[in-house]
């Protein structure tokens, strides 16, 4: 069956729930806005509702496809009859012909787009993660939590409006809604260089933000960032409605619902809210505090969902950050760092090529700006103007988080205020103008990009009807984009249902049903990684066995604490065994243990195995510590710890519990043993992955220890079962099958 | 203020980490035996084998009695005492690649000190006995015993350098 005529169900439902929710909200106050206003305004602000009424229908399990075909026609009827649908009488001041007339130039990009959009999706981010986890509650009927996963802890309001979308059209009608934010964005700086009498300004930023190559390719996918720079100019215009309206108070509701949307949709675009709270206090000087309140009111009812739901699910309500304040068992502190420190550099030597990289390579930040960008700086010319004043400010809040994450697409918030800036400094000439968009436009034009950009850069390639339209092949296309699809389906193809799949990098989880793993994305992953490569590096080994002998004694716990302050490196243990004399205290049922910190990875330090470790997550501080609690008095006379040989081995002591009810350290002496690596760790892994219920591997050939994999697959259990491009499925053999072909000889 | 309210009672319920875990499923002894303390001596036959090697020898595969070494081919071995005790090792020059570069110059040297430097005239099998001085040796701590072999095959192929072969060599007593 033709899935055209879903995927455009989906949309519209889905853009018809915003606008009627929009239309309903705006009622509120109808003389605001004018009609030209009104249309965009309406389905912005009426997304960030409906997102929020989608999240609660997740709560309640309600991810069906019949409800949302139902709730927007439901919501459309309700706008309908209460009147909200009419649009206002007022009107902009008409757009001069001249700059009507330019604005042609962005035909052939909206037939680009639209193309493009209908496609099947094939972004990297969007078809592995944004829709990954739509599908993935679609299929759960719920919002549900998905603890290997960090962007699942990120706030989702835009996964809610891809997961309406998605129910009845599948992915390219997710793509489609954020299509529509591509559409609102530029009009709605149209409207807002009318109202405020500089159509020049405005139809110059809406072309130079609409023609731009990163807007246009990401607006195009299931991605949030052109969607949030809607929300921030949507806010914009809000503020500044609200400077010459003060007493309307919907002004500040309506500043709440978008900034609290924003934060909602993407935890970067908190300055949106600090850029509302700036403007209300701006307006209403000594009498902020009543609209102040209003505003955060509104704000929390959109960020308080995500907050609350992280708190529960992941004991952490920033999760997947902020983790040394909130640790949890769910990610990890130092790949937090690891990871914003990334995101800060890319792969760039220096943040001095970052104009170059954002405007004209766009491989390395993955996207471009486009050319005309460089000129970008003339923006600040505008603050002659008091409304250039204005707009630059507001690119200060929404440009302020970018050093936290330099990926060009990061910029798209900030743009519309740049560009709007832009235009009013080309503004003295009318043709000066038309010429730097004619060379954008021609710049920005598929064809022409390679000319000048790396071939690398993210871009889209062509318009697609063909695709769109499903005239063509939906796996040749997306697999000409997106090389990793090809084992997506093998996946599909070979993993029987309700096993999982483990790989090291991101797979297009949207088009797969199993449950996919990713290594780096949640303290699971990262777990099963470390065991991975323990076979496979020496460092990793725990070839060093310190003794920690004490006095004979009776205790009933006893903690080994470690002395060192170092920020860098970590602590960590593969195993600690109790002694007295010759012998080692069993491990009884009574046990406990404790450690500070990461007390949820304490057992790794008492399973028995070579591959798996305690680690301590945030560095090496004194008083850290490993405990155990025997449950009853027991004599002993030391303990060891199995140690790799990256840290340092001389800096412990131990400690008992004192009569008191503190601790008492004891006199420790210290001995160190180099052992032998311990045998079978490659089998060990796999025992351990299938403890763990991870039953197949996906490796690429560029990841380490492939080529171990390839050699000594006999050894490790592990059978190939696929190679598509550069990366193989691996079943891993169970227990008994390895044992039974081990005494076959194979 | 309302939705704070609810946010307030959305946080009681959070199920609270628990303060101490018991002791895991252990793991079982088929995962593999459990580390011992390096030794004194290293057989290429033993699956342990790669953690004395320090140096110079090829990666071999699973199963492989004896290794390719290198330039340098270097091992570490332990001792609890350092009087009575031998270097031993056994290796070969294989006919067809090192009977053209006859005579070969072996140094033994152990923790950089000069054993002995032997020149052999004949390739096959070949093995080099001979007693250490304590002095050269240290207890409880890593001994350094290193091959210096010359000339050397260089494979032309691949232009891998290629020594001796080689199947056991450490330390033992002296009998």
């Amino acid at each position: 069956m033709n899935a055209v005529p879903y995927i455009l169900l989906g949309w519209i439902l889905t853009v018809a729930a915003c606008y009627s929710l929009g239309a309903m909200f705006l009622a509120r106050c109808p003389a605001v806005w004018s009609r030209e206003e009104s249309v965009a305004l309406r389905f912005v602000a009426g997304a960030g509702i409906y997102s929020l009424l989608v999240f609660l229908l997740g709560i309640g399990h309600m991810y069906y496809r019949g409800v949302f075909i139902a709730v927007p026609i439901v919501l459309l009827a309700c706008a309908w009859k209460t009147g909200a649908l009419t649009l206002p009488a007022e009107r902009l001041a008409p757009l001069p012909v001249f700059w009507g007339r330019t604005l042609w130039l962005a035909a052939p990009f909206s037939i680009l787009y639209l193309s493009n959009a209908m496609a099947p999706e094939a972004s990297p981010d969007g078809s592995a993660y944004h829709l990954g986890l739509v599908a993935r509650y679609y299929r759960e009927h719920a919002l549900v939590p998905v603890p290997t996963n960090m962007y699942a802890a990120l706030s989702q309001g835009m996964e809610m409006l891809f997961q309406s979308a998605y129910a009845v059209g599948r992915q390219s009608a997710a793509a489609l809604v954020h299509f529509t934010y591509l559409m609102a964005l530029p009009w709605l700086l149209i409207c807002f260089g009318r109202r405020y009498d500089m159509p020049a300004a405005g139809v110059t930023a809406a072309l130079l933000v609409f023609l731009s190559p990163v807007v246009g390719i990401d607006g195009i996918s299931a991605y949030n960032d052109v969607a949030a720079a809607s929300v921030w100019f949507a806010l914009f215009m809000a503020l500044r409605r609200m400077e010459e309206l003060p007493r309307e108070r919907g002004l500040v509701i309506l500043a709440g619902v978008l900034g609290g949307s924003a934060f909602g949709m993407k935890y970067t675009l908190f300055p949106a809210l600090l850029l509302a709270a700036a403007g209300v206090i701006w307006v209403h000087r000594r009498s902020a505090l009543r609209p102040l309140f209003a505003l955060a009111g509104t704000a929390s009812i959109f960020i308080a969902p995500w907050l609350v739901r992280n708190a529960i699910w992941w004991h952490n309500p920033l999760a997947p950050f902020f983790n040394n304040w909130f640790p949890n068992p769910y990610w990890l502190y130092w790949f937090e760092l690891g990871y914003r420190r990334h995101m800060s550099m890319y792969s760039l030597t220096s943040r001095l090529q970052i104009p170059m990289e954002v405007t004209v390579h766009g491989a390395q930040l993955n996207g471009l700006l486009g050319p005309v960008f460089l000129i970008a700086p003339i923006a600040i010319l505008a603050f002659r103007h008091p409304e250039g004043r204005r707009l630059l400010a507001a690119a200060l809040f929404a440009v302020a988080v970018y050093p936290s994450n330099i990926g060009t697409r990061f910029l798209i918030p900030a743009l519309p205020f740049v560009a709007m800036g832009m235009g009013l400094s080309l503004g003295f000439n009318r043709w000066i103008a038309v010429s730097v968009l004619t060379v954008h436009a021609v710049l920005s034009w598929p064809n022409v990009i390679p000319t000048y950009a790396s071939q690398w850069a993210w871009r889209l390639q062509k318009v697609t009807w063909k695709e769109a339209l499903r005239l063509r092949s939906e796996d040749n296309y997306i697999l000409s984009l997106l090389p990793t699809y090809g084992l997506a389906r093998k996946v599909e193809e070979l993993v029987s249902p309700g096993h999982r799949v483990m790989g090291f990098s991101q797979l297009p989880e949207s088009y797969m049903n199993r449950e996919f793993l990713v290594g780096f994305q949640s303290a699971e992953g990262l777990g099963l990684r470390d065991i991975f490569l323990t076979p496979l590096v020496r460092e990793r080994q725990s070839t060093r066995q310190v003794r920690l002998q004490i006095p004979a004694g009776k205790h009933r716990a006893l903690r080994v604490v470690q002395n060192r302050n170092e920020s860098s490196g970590q602590w960590t243990v593969t195993e600690m065994r109790v002694f007295h004399g010759a012998d080692e205290l069993v491990r009884s049922p009574f046990w406990r243990l404790r450690a500070k910190p990461s007390l949820h990875e304490v057992q790794k330090a008492f399973d028995g195995s070579y591959v798996t470790r305690w680690t301590t997550d945030k560095g090496r501080y004194d008083g850290m510590y490993l405990e155990v609690d025997f449950g009853r008095e027991e004599l002993v006379d030391r303990a060891t710890l199995s140690l790799t040989t990256d840290q340092p081995w001389d800096s412990y002591h131990v400690e008992v519990p004192s009569a008191g009810g503190g601790w008492t350290r004891l006199k420790t002496g210290l001995h160190l043993q180099e052992v032998t690596t311990p045998l079978g760790l490659r089998r060990a892994v796999v025992e351990e992955f299938l403890r763990r219920n991870v039953q197949y591997l996906v490796v690429a050939d560029s990841d380490f220890g492939s080529s171990d994999l390839i050699l000594n697959r006999a050894v490790w259990g592990m059978d190939e079962l696929a190679n598509v491009g550069d990366l193989r499925l691996y079943r891993l053999v169970p227990r008994e099958e390895f044992e039974a072909r081990r005494k076959g000889g194979k | 203020m309302r939705s704070c309210l609810v946010f307030a009672v959305l946080l009681c319920g959070c199920t609270p980490l628990p303060d101490s875990y018991p002791v895991p499923e252990q793991r079982s002894s088929k995962d593999g035996p459990d580390p011992e303390p390096l030794g004194a001596f290293v057989s290429f036959s033993d699956a342990r084998s790669p953690d004395y090697v320090v140096d110079g020898f090829l990666p071999s595969a699973p199963d492989q009695l004896w290794r390719w070494a290198s330039a340098r081919p270097t091992v570490r071995v332990r001792v609890s005492r350092k009087t009575g005790l031998r270097l031993r090792v056994n290796f070969a020059f294989p006919d067809d690649s090192h009977k053209p570069l006859l005579p070969i110059t072996v140094s033994y040297f152990i923790n950089d000190r000069l054993l002995e430097a032997v020149v052999y005239k004949q390739s096959g099998v070949l093995e080099f006995r001979k007693a250490v001085p304590p002095e050269f040796l240290a207890e409880d701590a890593d001994n350094l015993i290193r091959l210096e072999v010359s000339p050397i095959y260089i494979a032309k192929a691949d232009g891998v350098k290629l020594s001796m072969i080689v199947s056991e060599l450490g330390l033992e007593r002296n009998e």
